[in-house]
């Protein structure tokens, strides 16, 4: 017993003097190594890690095999404009921390169950502003000792579920995998505050001389967020990522009431040079400029019956549908056991047909920046301490891969994670969807147009910008809520889209070839579509549209024409126009 | 000439900020009040239903705030913001659309647009637009009730309403100078380091849990315009320093203990003994509580000291005498046909008087000097020598000659109701409160008990005022003694709240202390959580029932605390 007590100081004192690695220090050069053994936030998450590893049990019941913990740091700076004047402006900073733990042994342990909900202690204790380790690591505490109450009971939930039902795949709940160090930081390049109140001044005024504009909104936000890890393999590692976001939404109603909305963003890795370049006030009029005429025309525009024919994905669209389609379903790739448990729908893919044979899809965390642009999906680590690796989701159309964090998820495989665990579940990167038939742009145009008089109707539509959810925030009109309803569910195979913010008509009864007329059109939205469409999507054009939802990954993905989808026509009883014009 | 030129020129220039404050005031005053009269006329052509009310309030809020635990500080902020609530009425002042409506669940109410953030500037297009939006919809959501709420009367029984929704109240108009602004955040350093100090007090106690000393400050400055004329602008100002320590017994039952301090300037000179002594006692007391008894169920003779019994008359009789709970017909309207009846203790009086700023030195939360419908606030005697008198009434009133006095109260965003401000017992027969052992003593003998309880302090409560549930009200003591027949020492107990229904309660009140006490705090009801106090001397009941509290089922943390490092 003297003897076990004096390794464990002996190991808790290495964490502390600096020796927080345990694998592969000779990769990382001198500044990184210092810097994770000097960083006071990640020691103090290691001791408390090592208390908890050591001492943290119940009288008879299971030990925790693994714990790991998360502690993001997150800075930020907000503005919003409004018709001239600064609404607010405002830096915050706050920490945030995510605990996994697990009792049991990597074969069965707590997770991966459905039973019901075991109300554990309540005492939480709050994260700090600044990195005051003192406060974290009572957060740690108060936090671990309630998740291993609560992982202590649900294992033996899970086992009396067990002993009475079949175990279905028989797949280990977890598994081991390297144990890396890791250190990346950016450097802090927080806005000029004074110049953002002045381009959100000056853009929103302008933006006042629209009188038809119910609301407008400049927002600007920047991010500068460090991730901490740690966990008991012995993974180790500080990452920051950052975001400059410039948005502008704007809203009004057409002529029957119904709520129109679109946006501009402007986001980026770097810092966005405030009033010069893209952001200068000229610039940004010629962005925006297309886009108030098109709601303008909106305005006045009919809304469009129930549809059913050709639709060509394009822009961000075509990347938003890529998401939906592939790569949210895979936030989830695990079904836990339970009464309502089966098998996992996108799993059940592996191997199968999932797009038409000449698109492959690849998820390349390492690329860095595309057409000198830096990529937010660009990352070393995933947030289970593991290296991001490039896959191949999708080869000659049929499913390869998976976003795969430690859970195993195939049956009869030995588990290896590919580093793509972050937010909770599988995650991408930069995902890229290529063709190996490429058709250029103005092409698919003719094969919509061809499509439409096949089906009948005499035209295509072309979706080009759904909801992005960041822009969407910045309305607070009471109307703006119904915007972001999706009118379809999740489900087994099927996936919804957001009502879609830019949506036009390709007449092919107008005009000659290449010359259509294309006219925006309004009103309908998506029900739930069968992912089987996709193995219908009848031509895929050459260039990429990057797509980048909340700065949190990229998808690259040119358009895409489908040649039959449904979507359903605006709703009877749209509210009345404004009383006081 | 009556000063020197040089002197008068020194006052005057002492006399520009006030004068000039107020200019600007009153110019955000006529802004708000134009807009209102144009909006409202595009409201009064544009359907055949029509608005006969509209006002517009306007808070301007500046704020600190400092949270510290364990020598770190957990949030730092200050700031300022700007809100607008807009509400609209339709129909008449004797029925519209806040009337009541009785069991029915609306799927397609027209949703206002309240509690609108506007730029914390001079009021240009962005005040205009959000003005614009706000009233509409305010217009809307008031139509859509109006046609609803005239079907469900007609449909469903009579109802002994004789009252008016909105009485009539003269215009006020009235301007205060804005006070002087809080510090600026760079100016509290010292006093936020003094706190930071004093939380570190907590650090290093195996059986503290939770700790946190909190400062908030706000000074509100609200605008008020309406149809009818009213005008104004004043101020409120609240500040606390908050001590709040928990642990949790052996048996799971989580402990905690509290102390305030209120103040009205922010004291940037506050003492750290001050905190450390309170840290202290909070500290001391916890420790006690955690290894005491669980006290069994009780009923018998109980001393509530000052405080507790403070909000003993706030949750047993202040809710209930809410002038619009008299209205609704699924209100328990325990005190509708209770008026000139006597209901408790012939030396009791209660009153409620918002006009009070302070008592004792002590600065009290619910002072106002207009309430959130414009209307004066004033003394308003609820129980006058143990008769109960009347009711704290907002523009909602129950005769057909009824008018508000004052309490009508409600957050941003949410229509004021009947609340309470400073709710007052007064005891005209006292005695010294610490010969109220010995009534209870007595009080024990009589009815052969071996023991009465003392509540030191109580955390808040609850009140059940509608009629599908019991009626009763519930106070959850923090620290409690038993005080023994035989003279014994006095024994810390817990787990136990104190139960009850208002009639009965009140009748037990058998003696008053001559140690009145403040307690400060937010009460949460429909119309939000408002600031109000309770003042009341130490009372002797001579009966109180004790249910067992609810426990919480999970153990104490395993390990202990991490231990705070320099």
């Amino acid at each position: 017993m003297k003897r076990l007590r004096s390794l464990t100081a002996a190991a808790v004192a290495a964490l502390c003097a600096g020796a927080v690695f345990a694998a592969e220090p000779a990769d990382l050069p001198d500044t990184s190594v210092k810097a994770l053994s000097g960083s006071p936030v990640l020691k103090a998450m290691a001791h408390e890690l090592s208390r908890s590893m050591d001492s943290l049990r119940i009288k008879g019941r299971p030990k925790p095999y693994f714990i790991s913990y998360l502690v993001w740091d997150v800075e930020s700076s907000h503005m919003q404009a409004s018709l001239g004047s600064c609404e607010m402006a405002d830096e915050d900073r706050q920490h945030m921390l995510d605990v996994d733990l697990r009792v049991g042994d990597y074969r069965q342990d707590n997770s991966n169950f459905q039973g019901g909900i075991v109300f554990g202690p309540r005492l939480r204790l709050p994260m700090p502003q600044d990195n005051d380790t003192n406060l974290i690591r009572a957060a740690l505490w108060a936090a671990t000792d309630a998740k291993y109450k609560v992982a202590v009971e649900v294992l033996a939930q899970k086992r009396a579920f067990l002993t009475n039902h079949s175990t279905g795949e028989n797949l280990p709940d977890f598994s081991k995998q390297k144990a890396p160090a890791y250190f990346h930081a950016e450097s802090r390049t927080p806005p000029d505050t004074g110049k953002v109140k002045v381009l959100g001044r000056e853009l929103s005024g302008w933006l006042g001389s629209f009188p038809w504009l119910l609301e407008s909104r400049v927002g600007y936000q920047y991010y500068y967020t460090t991730f901490y890890y740690v966990d008991s393999e012995g993974a180790r590692l500080i990452e920051t990522v950052k975001e400059h976001t410039l948005l502008v939404s704007l809203f009004t109603q057409a002529k029957d009431g119904a709520p129109l909305w679109d946006y501009l963003r402007v986001c980026t890795r770097d810092p966005l040079p405030l009033g010069e370049g893209p952001t200068s006030m000229a610039a940004l009029r010629d962005s925006l400029t297309p886009i108030i005429k098109r709601m303008e025309q909106l305005r006045g525009a009919v809304p469009v019956a129930n549809y059913r024919g050709p639709v060509l994905f394009t822009g961000h669209a075509a990347g938003e549908l890529l998401n939906k389609a592939l790569l949210a379903p895979q936030s989830r790739l695990r079904e836990p056991a339970g009464t309502m448990s089966e098998p996992n729908f996108m799993v059940s893919l592996a191997g199968r047909k999932f797009l038409p044979g000449e698109v492959t899809v690849i998820d390349t965390p390492s690329l860095a920046a595309w057409r000198g642009r830096s990529l937010f999906g660009h990352y070393h680590m995933d947030q289970q301490g593991q290296a991001a690796e490039d896959i191949v989701l999708v080869k000659s159309g049929r499913v390869q891969e998976f976003l795969k964090g430690k859970v195993p998820i195939l049956p009869g495989q030995t588990h290896a994670s590919n580093g793509h665990w972050r937010y909770g579940g599988g995650f991408p990167g930069v995902t890229v969807l290529r063709s190996s038939k490429p058709v250029p742009e103005k092409d698919l145009r003719a094969r919509l147009a061809s499509l439409g008089t096949d089906e009948g109707t005499g035209f295509g539509l072309i979706v080009s910008k759904l909801v992005d959810e960041d822009a969407f925030k910045l309305l607070r009109h009471p109307l703006a809520a119904q915007l972001a309803m999706t009118d379809g569910m999740d489900g087994r195979g099927s996936f919804s889209l957001t009502p879609p913010c830019e949506i036009d008509m390709l007449d092919s009864r107008t005009g000659k070839e290449g010359n259509w007329k294309v006219t925006p059109v309004r009103g309908l939205s998506f029900p739930a579509i069968d992912s089987k469409s996709l193995r219908d999507i009848a031509a895929v054009g050459e260039e990429p549209w990057l797509h980048e939802p909340q700065a949190a990954y990229s998808v690259l993905c040119p358009s895409l024409l489908f040649s039959l989808l449904d979507l359903k026509g605006s709703r009877s009883n749209q509210p009345h126009l404004p009383y006081i014009p | 000439m009556t000063l020197p030129k040089r002197l008068a020129i020194i006052l005057s220039l002492l006399a520009l900020p006030a004068c000039a404050s107020t200019d600007r005031i009153e110019a955000r005053l006529s802004f708000y009040k134009e807009h209102l009269q144009h909006y409202l006329g595009a409201l009064r052509k544009a359907d055949s239903l029509t608005p006969y009310f509209l006002e517009y309030r306007v808070n301007d809020t500046v704020f600190h705030s400092f949270q510290a635990n364990r020598g770190g500080v957990i949030e730092d902020k200050s700031g300022a913001s700007r809100y607008l609530g807009v509400e609209a009425r339709v129909g008449s002042p004797k029925f519209d659309n806040t009337h009541p409506m009785r069991e029915n669940l609306d799927f397609t109410a027209w949703e206002g647009y309240q509690n609108i953030r506007i730029p914390y500037e001079s009021e240009g297009k962005s005040a205009e637009q959000a003005l614009k939006v706000a009233s509409d919809f305010a217009f809307r959501a008031a139509k859509d009730q109006f046609i609803k709420i005239k079907a469900n009367v007609d449909v469903r029984p009579a109802e002994n309403d004789t009252g008016l929704d909105f009485a009539p109240a003269p215009s006020a108009k009235a301007v205060e100078p804005s006070p002087p602004p809080p510090p600026a955040r760079k100016k509290l350093d010292s006093l936020y380091a003094r706190i930071r100090r004093a939380s570190r007090l907590f650090a290093n106690h195996p059986q503290l849990y939770s700790t946190q000393i909190d400062f908030n400050f706000h000074q509100v400055r609200k605008l008020l315009v309406n149809s009818e004329g009213t005008s104004l602008a004043h101020c409120e100002t609240l500040g606390n320093i908050n001590l709040y320590v928990e642990t949790k017994a052996q048996d799971g039952m989580i402990l905690w203990l509290t102390r305030d301090f209120f103040f009205q300037e922010v004291p940037v000179d506050f003492p750290y003994d001050s905190l450390a002594q309170a840290a202290e006692i909070l500290m001391r007391k916890l420790d006690t509580l955690r290894t005491a008894p669980v006290m069994e169920t009780y009923v018998g003779p109980v001393i509530l000291k000052n405080i507790a019994a403070a909000v003993f008359t706030h949750e047993v009789f202040g809710h209930r005498v809410e002038g619009h709970r008299q209205k609704a017909v699924d209100e328990g309207q325990t005190f509708a046909t209770k008026i000139n009846q006597t209901l408790t203790a012939t030396f009791v009086s209660i009153i409620d008087d918002p006009t009070l700023a302070s008592a004792g030195g002590i600065p009290l939360n619910g002072h106002y000097r207009y309430d959130d419908e414009g209307v004066a606030s004033r003394p308003t005697m609820l129980m006058e020598n143990g008769v109960f008198k009347d009711f704290l009434f907002s523009r909602s009133v129950l005769s057909p000659k009824g008018k508000s006095n004052g309490h009508g109260r409600g957050v941003l965003g949410l229509a004021p109701t009947a609340r309470m401000g400073n709710t007052i017992l007064q005891a005209s027969r006292t005695v010294p409160a610490a010969s109220l052992r010995d009534s209870l003593r007595a009080l024990l003998k009589r009815t052969g008990k071996p023991y009465g309880l003392l509540l030191h302090d109580i955390s808040g409560g609850f009140t059940y005022t509608g009629r599908d549930l019991p009626q009763s009200f519930r106070v959850e003591p923090l620290y409690v003694n038993q005080i023994f027949a035989d003279g014994r020492p006095d024994r810390v107990v817990r787990g136990v709240d104190a139960v009850g229904t208002p009639l009965v309660s009140l009748r037990q009140i058998a003696a008053a202390g001559d140690d009145p006490a403040v307690f400060n705090g937010y009460c949460g009801a429909e119309s939000g959580w408002i600031p109000v106090s309770a003042i009341a001397p130490s009372i002797l009941l001579e009966s109180m029932e004790f249910e067992s509290r609810a426990k919480d089922q999970n153990m104490p943390p395993i390990l202990t605390p991490p231990e705070v490092r320099p």
